[in-house]
């Protein structure tokens, strides 16, 4: 739940689809779903990209 | 509105022809049970009595309902009978007798009761002359249809029982009214209770929740208080901590009703449900805080939840969104024990969530010793328990027992006085 | 009357070996008080009495914490000590962490144990939920206080009280939660709880509120199309059939899942195991929990140059904070060891 990884201070947080299925919603059909899934961890993966990168030395 | 209770104490229960005198409640078992039979959805139903004080351990336990009988009705509207509303009228209710309905299908969160020894301080029902009803599915019945039936098995043995409540009439009446027009009332403190009647985190079908309806789209909604404890809301099939027996005998509407006209302005309730999907949790708190401001007026509010940890954060964003609109808050939670640490007390906890009052630590368990005599959906010899780890060990055996199954001991609703403190 | 019989423990600057060139003495003990043991002494008053001081160097108790716990103990032990005093540490963080620690490990073996610190001491809170630490000033300056402060508690621990409120007798609270039963119901307290609220007086929380450090942001090492990408889950990912007999909740373990070759998580590889939620949704298509299929069609279309071929997974369900910190720790410390660069954890 968002509001847990709020409170311990997580410094990266994407909002999944339901406690119950964070990456996937049964009442889509499977395209729609993996659409879905593919954004969500498109999101994650942005958020990781964002943000200086240390020296490469 | 105005609900009328009129209570006959009832201190055990025998088989007889069912009545009720000198607080005895004698009970017709060939009549019950072919009533009860009449559902087809069910078979090999019977009966069994255990009064205070006896050596023994009831297990199998589904629900627990408390006898009552509304001869003007409704009886558990959208369950039992047609839908009308609640709240209204008189209620004959045998005080001190309660209706176990077990389950015969294996399930991790079927309860227990303990009539003697330690355990049976921590649950109500050690107290009440229970009345025992074991069955089966009739063949080709899905769960959700037998957890259904049981439901209404149930409410229409409390029916049945509470005419005979009826039939002695009462020792003793109690009514709940909210109607006041004094004006020193008026300047008292208006205060709300917001009711998480289920949550989400393990979905149902069947579940008559609200008025017989399994809540699954609920958006929060105000009920009056009457309603709650008369037989329009029942306990969720799995909510961990309470039966539709503390519903009816709700200790938070109860407490704020003793305290109506002196101390504060009861003004109302507020259903809602912990939704397992965020926007949904989201939308409700919204939508219950603005009702709690501006459609009952309140004050301040006294929020509740049942099941687990989602719960936890529908009752702190409900707390938030009411603190945004100005509207103070208590909240009746749990604690989890985990390594015993203050930090891990809560799964979520709000920037301003200072005033908590605690209903016990969720994870403690009991140790039962050996039980003279077991009642469970199979037959005794056979009855089985399952430990906090799994594993399954004879019913009328020692063994360890979680304090959620108990049955009533782990009430969230505001009963009992488990608590837990800091040091 | 018994004497009550008292282990002294200091460290090496005040068990008078030396300064931080002696930070590394190995544990010894010797009989009767030492340096400011003798003015503890005089308040512990003729029933106490400091019948051996042990002393160690703050260095090796940092450098090996139990095995010095354990020769301490195996020193202090023929004493036959009713109570082990360690300090006061003031806020000398090593200092702490030695009487802390001594006093933890006595306190498992059943001697009471109390100790002093500052309250900026950073083992008080490493410390508090394991012994009796009483509140301090800063410094040296204020050993007649703290002295003191120590030998009041003493007193008490001698005659046998029960310190069931550590704060209420000049000690920093132990940070813990314990159940109990009140004297009225919940929604008793509740309401009373509430009206106070609204009429401005004071109350008290049963339930206080933590505070969390927030997490240090780590950024990536190397562009993302470059990046290692780890998948890691609370939610009850465990391999069919779950042959590590994983818990489904309240544990301190956790688990590596094989995900290499496969391009999605099917029944055949994994399964569901968490008690705190509905798992059906999750044991229908897996990927609903962990998401690799998507996770595979990135990491082909070269958003991300390589998926970690592990998936690192527990249940989540009633762990203890403790653990948690140590199963994140334990992850965090595998993947940085096989060179990840970035890990996404899928939480319910």
């Amino acid at each position: 739940m968002r509001q847990v990884a709020e409170m311990v201070g997580s410094p990266r947080i994407v909002t999944g689809k339901s406690v119950l299925h964070p990456t996937g919603d049964p009442t889509l059909d499977e395209s729609g779903e993996r659409a879905l899934r593919r954004r969500t961890l498109e999101s994650a993966l942005e958020m990781l990209a964002a943000g200086e990168h240390s020296d490469a030395a | 509105m105005r609900l009328e209770w009129r209570l006959t104490h009832v201190a055990r229960a025998e088989f007889g022809p069912t009545a009720i005198s000198g607080g005895c409640l004698r009970v017709a078992h060939q009549e019950l049970c072919a009533l009860l039979a009449q559902d087809r959805r069910l078979q090999a139903i019977d009966l069994e009595i255990v009064n205070p004080g006896e050596q023994c351990r009831i297990t199998d336990i589904f629900d627990v309902f408390e006898p009552r009988f509304k001869p003007a009705g409704p009886n558990f509207p959208g369950l039992l009978e047609p839908l009308r509303r609640a709240g209204d009228g008189v209620s004959a209710v045998a005080r001190g007798a309660a209706v176990m309905v077990l389950n015969s299908l294996a399930d991790n969160y079927r309860k227990t009761v303990e009539m003697s020894g330690e355990a049976a301080a921590l649950t109500p029902y050690s107290r009440t002359a229970n009345i025992c009803i074991r069955s089966r599915p009739a063949p080709g019945v899905s769960r959700d249809s037998y957890y259904r039936a049981l439901k209404e098995l149930g409410a229409r043995a409390a029916v049945y029982l509470g005419r005979a409540a009826e039939r002695a009439g009462a020792d003793e009446v109690e009514f709940f009214t909210l109607e006041d027009s004094s004006a020193r009332s008026r300047a008292l403190p208006r205060v709300a209770y917001i009711f998480a009647i289920a949550s989400q985190q393990r979905p149902t079908t069947s579940d008559p929740i609200l008025y017989g309806d399994n809540v699954r789209q609920l958006i929060p909604t105000a009920l009056h208080p009457n309603e709650i404890i008369d037989g329009a809301v029942l306990a969720p099939y799995w909510n961990f901590g309470s039966e539709s027996y503390t519903v009816q005998n709700h200790r938070t509407v109860l407490e704020l009703y003793r305290r109506h006209r002196r101390e504060l302005n009861f003004t109302g309730v507020i259903v809602m449900v912990a939704a397992e999907v965020e926007e949904a949790r989201t939308r409700n708190a919204i939508i219950a805080s603005g009702l709690a401001r501006h459609a009952l007026r309140a004050d301040g509010v006294i929020i509740t939840k049942y099941g687990g940890g989602i719960p936890e954060s529908v009752a702190m964003e409900t707390y938030e969104a009411c603190q945004e609109l100005g509207v103070k808050g208590t909240i009746v939670i749990w604690a989890h024990g985990g390594d015993g640490r203050i930090e891990g007390s809560l799964t979520v906890i709000s920037p301003h969530a200072d005033a908590l009052v605690s209903c016990g630590i969720n994870e403690e368990r009991l140790e039962l010793p050996p039980i003279a005599r077991v009642v469970a959906a199979a037959p005794a010899a056979q009855a089985l328990i399952a430990q906090p780890d799994g594993s399954l060990k004879p019913a009328a055996g020692a063994l360890q027992l979680r304090i959620l199954a108990l049955a009533g001991a782990a009430d969230q609703l505001g009963g009992g006085r488990r608590s837990s403190e800091e040091y | 009357m018994e004497p009550i019989r008292v282990v002294h423990y200091l460290n090496q600057f005040f068990g008078q070996l030396g300064g931080e060139e002696a930070a590394g003495a190995k544990p010894r003990i010797q009989a009767g008080p030492v340096g400011p043991g003798r003015q503890l002494q005089a308040r512990l008053g003729e029933r106490l009495t400091i019948v051996a001081t042990a002393i160690c160097g703050d260095n090796t108790f940092a450098d090996h914490p139990e095995s010095t716990a354990r020769e301490l103990s195996a020193l202090i032990l023929p004493y036959r000590p009713h109570m082990v005093i360690a300090g006061p540490a003031f806020n000398s963080g090593r200092y702490g962490f030695s009487c802390g620690q001594l006093c933890a490990a006595m306190g498992a073996v059943g001697i009471p144990a109390l100790t002093g610190m500052y309250e900026e001491n950073p083992a008080v809170e490493q410390f508090r939920s394991q012994t009796l630490i009483v509140r301090t000033g800063a410094t040296a300056r204020h050993t007649a206080q703290a002295l003191d402060a120590i030998a009041e508690l003493a007193q008490r621990v001698a005659r046998g009280e029960n310190i069931a409120y550590p704060a209420q007798v000049g000690c920093f609270p132990a940070g813990m939660r314990r159940g109990t039963i009140r004297a009225q119901e919940a929604a008793t307290r509740a309401v009373d709880m509430l009206l106070r609220k609204l009429a401005g007086q004071p109350f008290v929380s049963e339930i206080s509120r933590p505070t969390f450090s927030p997490v240090a942001r780590a950024a990536m090492r190397r562009p993302l199309s470059q990046s290692t990408i780890a998948l890691v889950t609370d939610g009850g990912l465990v391999a069919r059939g779950n042959p590590e007999r994983m818990p489904n909740g309240y544990t301190d373990r956790f688990t590596a899942v094989s995900i290499a070759g496969l391009s999605r998580l099917t029944p055949e590889a994994v399964e569901v195991n968490h008690g705190g939620y509905d798992t059906q949704f999750v044991n229908a298509d897996v990927n609903r929990l962990v998401p690799l299929d998507a996770a595979r069609e990135l990491e082909q279309e070269g958003v991300f140059a390589h998926l970690y071929e592990t998936v690192y997974a527990t249940a989540g369900l009633g762990m203890a904070l403790s653990n948690a910190r140590e199963i994140g720790r334990q992850i965090g410390q595998r993947l940085a060891e096989a060179k990840v660069d970035g890990a996404i954890l899928t939480s319910t």
